[in-house]
């Protein structure tokens, strides 16, 4: 075994060798451009890319060279196991693969670490590991469909694209999910290593893992085919709901310009407020709170997923940037001119000698750099002074609160949102570097949702006027918007809410995500962040089904879905030349994955042989008539 | 009842609407070279495909070594050799290092038998395989089957493209090397003049059946060859079923048949009004493609 | 005599006869012509098979052939020796095999131009060369 791993290894020894030496060169390149530990896009992108890519493009290339008729001929038929064949070929491909995409980066950040007083950690390296697991699962998977008699296994390329997803999350879960794709692609590739590469596999378990490789993309396929049966027909016969604006749903609703939202809004009550404030808004001008969620990072979580703003602190007053180290829990000042280390900072203040500062006044979770001016922790928001000196508690959110958008500058004010609220903070105040302040508003969120779809606020003349658009406000599925008066006398009142009744489109195209794959899918996707992101996508309180109130009829439909996947495989697979364990596995299974389980079975098996009628005749009459000159033959030969 | 290294029951294999190997009834017993003629595409790689286990039967069962192909563990593996045409090796290694993960594997190696057959052929321990010409892949091919003394060597058309200083070496080291077990050789050629020197058993295959076994001049004596005269029409010969060809040849019918008494058949033509019927001498080349180009059109068939 | 003899005999693919016969029509033209005498040794049947570049089974089943027509004689441990002439068949045998060894004749020159005398004059000069070895 060892001799086929050497063997192996040097077959593409030159060529990963080469790819090193071109990724440090470019390297080099790039160090000369900019700072290389700076959180970018296009480096992570890069390098999760062609990470990904190269270990699938390797898994096909050597695979595709050893499953060649006389070259699998001379690997297969050997004394030696197929399992431990595969074993050899995986370890070299594994070390191949780490010295052609993980060893230029990390070579870099060694030295980078062990020549310059650039903050180097283990979350860095630790993003060499998620790489060599990024690389390492591509080429499981590609391997796994390299070696596959079913074209159709093809499609599970498509789960790397879980490994190049660029939300962050806690260290031990990217480790987990890493170690677990590794795992995954490992059993899969394994098992489709087989001396009879035309043959599927009997193993229940590589059969069910197979399913499972398929389930995210046929759910996809299946959604994306609502194109062909509705949206497809529906906008030739010129009756596209996109085109029906005067339907009051939710879809409708959002594209209308915001004044005429708050009007709307504003005219469920006929109270004399609100004309008098429908007169006010004509003239107003509009804000929305910051899209993007704000979350803390994790300790020690792969720096290059880290937002490019979100690198260091600014001193504008020098070229100094201030960076966060997660293991000291201080920020580390640094000259990127001089390579030299000009101070620390901590919660006490600025120090020059790290031993100095405590425990206590160190950081206990990972602030997020915001603005670059801003020291941003969960529930606490920092100012720094770099003229003077000084660092200062801004803002401080209550025990059971946290953060949710970071701030964004209209009408004068500072606004925010946490869990629980939205905050309006005069802005002067909260410019000014040193006061700690406290809120003008406080507006508790009209539901328990966390995360709103949009908020928009309009400054009337007694206050503001917010409102919150979701399109799971009342529950999953029914959308609604609200609308919440803040007065500045410290009154608020929710002048209207509105429950959308009305759809764009019928309910069973909505949410197809949950319905299609109501157990698998939507437990998968709960638990690895999804690579696509949905325009609707469930918050978290309403996430896995059990959670979800849904009407009957969508209840129904997931079981018909299951018990039409069921049967049909169980017809289908009756004929076929299977165990009776596999015809189970195959039945029951796919009562739990539902249609995409359905569509997994036809792609995963040759059906077709044994169900289409014109080849069961083309191969009876072939059988008549070679059985005839058999005969005649045997007659006068003396076999 | 002897013991059969190679056992077929009704091997069925077939790809899509084509069918390769039908019904096959194939029994080797153990020892001596048996050679396996057939057409291209009448079934034979296909066969040792089917045999190694590397793909399974559309309907039937194959065993080798006693034991379903499907089970093929990795320790009979070892008893088993395979040689091709194509000589596959790994091009980026050297020969000795070829060698040295070869000899690793296989507990029995006989590094003399590795030698002795390696010195026929002109291969240094350095030299890459990508560098070595057809015939000396082929060389250190065969040097490494053997020195694995299987049980089982299969051989399929492996001196295709030899020069025949390589071609006599090939099969000097085949049919000489002793290598302690009776090893069964199965070998499998176009090439006549080979057959004919190495076969003690032909097993002649077409279109996916077996046609014929037996040894080679068994074979011989069971086609004879006629030359006669016949005025008017030949269809009574045509579909006689032991009648393989019929050819004009300036005048005369020149008939070849498998399997008929002599005696009968002169004196069957005789009553047909065919003058002058004359039994001719046939080569084993002759007999052989004779019996397979049965079913193929031919230029001069007689209307 | 310890000595192998050389057997110079040599077999042609593509011929009529299939090799076997070419072997054992070959000692026996050898040993008729008196090239092999008798009680010499020939070579083994791996010997003769690596001259004529043959299968050793055609060779061990040619020996066997002769041993059994009486020509050959195997000693055990010594090898194969050429067989001192005596007689194992019985007169009607004798018979027999003459008629189809003329048959075979008969066969093979048919078709050739020469008149029965003629042939019959080839045959007794081809006896008086045997008998004068």
């Amino acid at each position: 075994m060892f001799d086929l791993f050497i063997s192996e290894f040097k077959r593409y020894r030159f060529i990963a060798i080469i790819f090193c030496t071109l990724q440090i060169l470019l390297w080099v390149l790039i160090g000369k451009m900019t700072t290389i530990v700076e959180p970018h896009d296009m480096k992570n992108m890069g390098l999760i890319f062609s990470s990904c890519f190269g270990g699938g493009i390797f898994a096909f290339a050597s695979m595709g060279l050893h499953r060649r008729k006389n070259h699998w001929t001379y690997l297969i038929h050997r004394p030696l196991a197929s399992d431990k064949i595969h074993l050899a070929l995986s370890m070299a491909g594994i070390i191949l693969l780490f010295i052609a995409f993980v060893l230029p980066f990390l070579s870099v950040l060694v030295f980078l670490d062990l020549f310059t007083s650039n903050v180097i950690e283990a979350r860095h390296y630790w993003y060499c590991f998620h790489l060599l697991a990024v690389t390492v699962s591509a080429y499981f998977i590609g391997s796994f469909a390299a070696l596959s008699p079913m074209k159709g296994t093809m499609l599970s390329l498509w789960l790397v694209t879980y490994l190049m997803n660029t939300a962050t999350a806690p260290l031990w879960f990217e480790l987990v999910a890493d170690f677990s794709f590794i795992v995954f692609g490992f059993y899969l590739a394994s098992k489709a290593f087989k001396v009879n590469l035309q043959e599927n596999s009997r193993n229940s378990v590589a059969i069910l893992c197979s399913i499972v490789a398929l389930q995210p993309v046929l759910l996809i396929l299946l959604m994306m085919f609502q194109g062909i049966y509705y949206h497809g027909p529906v906008t030739i016969l010129g009756m596209h709901p996109n085109s029906n604006t005067e339907n009051n749903n939710y879809f409708n609703f959002t594209r209308k310009e915001l004044p005429l939202q708050f009007q709307q809004l504003l005219e469920i009550n006929s109270d004399t407020t609100n004309k008098s404030l429908i007169r006010q808004i004509s003239l107003s001008k509009y804000h929305h709170v910051r899209r993007k969620n704000f979350r803390a990072p994790f300790k020690n979580q792969l720096f290059l997923k880290e937002h490019r703003r979100r690198f260091a602190l600014i001193d504008e007053n020098s070229s100094n940037l201030w960076i966060f180290s997660h293991q000291q829990g201080v920020f580390i000042g640094r000259n990127p001119n001089t390579d030299k280390v000009v101070g620390y900072l901590s919660l006490a203040g600025f120090a020059q000698q790290l031993a100095t500062i405590d425990a206590a006044d160190r950081f206990q979770t990972i602030p997020a750099i915001v603005d670059f001016r801003f020291v941003q922790t969960n529930d606490r928001i920092y100012t720094v002074d770099f003229k003077n000196k000084k660092i200062a508690l801004k803002h401080q959110l209550p025990a059971d609160e946290y953060y949710t958008k970071t701030v964004t500058f209209m009408f004068e004010r500072a606004v925010f949102q946490s869990n629980k609220a939205t905050y309006f903070i005069d802005q002067i105040d909260f410019d000014n570097k040193t006061k700690q302040v406290t809120a003008e508003h406080i507006i508790p969120h009209p539901t328990e949702i966390i995360y709103y779809d949009n908020v928009a606020i309009t400054e009337v003349l007694n206050g503001f006027l917010v409102r919150y658009n979701d399109y799971h406000f009342y529950g999953v599925d029914q959308a609604g918007s609200a609308l919440v008066y803040a007065k500045h006398d410290g009154d608020i009142k929710q002048i209207s809410s509105y429950a959308f009744t009305e759809n764009r489109v019928p309910s069973l195209l909505r949410n197809q995500p949950f319905i299609l794959s109501p157990i698998v899918m939507n437990i998968v996707d709960g638990i690895v962040p999804s690579a696509i992101k949905y325009s609707t996508q469930t918050p978290k309180q309403y996430h896995y089904f059990w959670q979800q109130q849904r009407p009957f009829h969508i209840w129904l439909f997931c079981l018909l879905a299951a018990l039409f996947s069921s049967i049909a495989t169980y017809l289908l697979v009756r004929k076929m030349p299977l165990s009776n364990s596999n015809k189970t596995l195959w039945t029951l299974a796919n009562l739990i994955f539902a249609l995409p389980g359905l569509v997994a079975f036809l792609l995963l098996t040759n059906w077709h042989h044994f169900h289409l009628k014109k080849y069961r005749q083309t191969k009876r009459n072939q059988q008549a008539e070679s059985t005839a000159e058999l005969a005649s033959v045997k007659e006068h030969a003396n076999v | 009842m002897t013991n059969y290294v190679i056992e077929t029951k009704a091997l069925t294999k077939s790809f899509g609407n084509k069918i390769a190997l039908n019904n096959f009834e194939l029994n080797i017993p153990s020892g001596g070279i048996h050679a396996f003629i057939g057409a291209n595409g009448a079934g034979k790689s296909t066969l040792f495909r089917l045999l190694l286990g590397l793909e399974s039967p559309t309907s039937g069962e194959c065993k080798i070594l006693d034991t379903p192909s499907g089970q093929l563990t990795p320790e009979l593996r070892g008893r088993i050799g395979y040689v091709n045409e194509e000589h596959t090796l790994p091009n980026w290694m050297t020969s000795a290092e070829v060698t040295t993960m070869q000899r690793n594997l296989y507990p029995q190696w006989r590094q003399d038998i590795y030698e002795s057959v390696l010195g026929n052929f002109d291969v240094q321990p350095d030299q890459k395989v990508s560098q070595l010409s057809r015939g000396e892949r082929a060389g250190l091919n065969l040097s490494m089957a053997l020195a694995q003394a299987p049980e089982v060597l299969i051989l399929d058309e492996p001196t295709l493209g030899l020069d025949v200083v390589a071609k006599q070496a090939f099969l000097e080291a085949l049919m000489y090397t002793e290598t302690d077990v009776n090893t069964t050789i199965i070998y499998c050629s176009h090439q006549m003049e080979e057959i004919e020197r190495v076969a003690e058993n032909l097993i002649i295959i077409e279109d996916g059946v077996v046609k014929y076994i037996a040894s080679p001049d068994d074979f011989c004596q069971r086609i004879n060859y006629w030359i006669c005269d016949i005025e008017g029409d030949t269809k009574f010969l045509t579909n006689l079923s032991c009648v393989l060809s019929v050819k004009l040849i300036e005048g005369q019918h020149h008939i070849i048949t498998a399997d008929q008494n002599s005696e009968h058949f002169k004196e069957y033509l005789l009553t047909q009004g065919v003058t002058n019927p004359i039994l001719a001498p046939i080569s084993l080349e002759k007999a052989i493609s004779s019996v397979l180009a049965k079913n193929h059109r031919s230029p001069n068939k007689a209307a | 005599m310890n000595k192998t003899s050389a057997i110079a005999i040599q077999i042609v693919t593509g011929d009529a006869r299939p090799i076997f016969r070419q072997i054992v029509d070959g000692i026996r033209k050898e040993i008729a012509t008196g090239k092999l005498a008798h009680g010499s040794k020939l070579p083994s049947v791996r010997g003769l098979a690596m001259q004529l570049m043959i299968n050793a089974n055609t060779v061990a089943k040619a020996y066997g052939e002769l041993t059994t027509q009486g020509l050959l004689e195997s000693r055990k441990g010594l090898g194969i020796f050429v067989a001192e002439p005596k007689q194992m068949l019985s007169s009607n045998e004798q018979e027999t095999r003459l008629a189809q060894a003329s048959q075979r004749f008969i066969n093979d020159v048919m078709y050739l131009d020469f008149c029965p005398e003629q042939l019959t004059q080839q045959l007794l000069n081809e006896l008086k060369l045997i008998k004068n070895k």
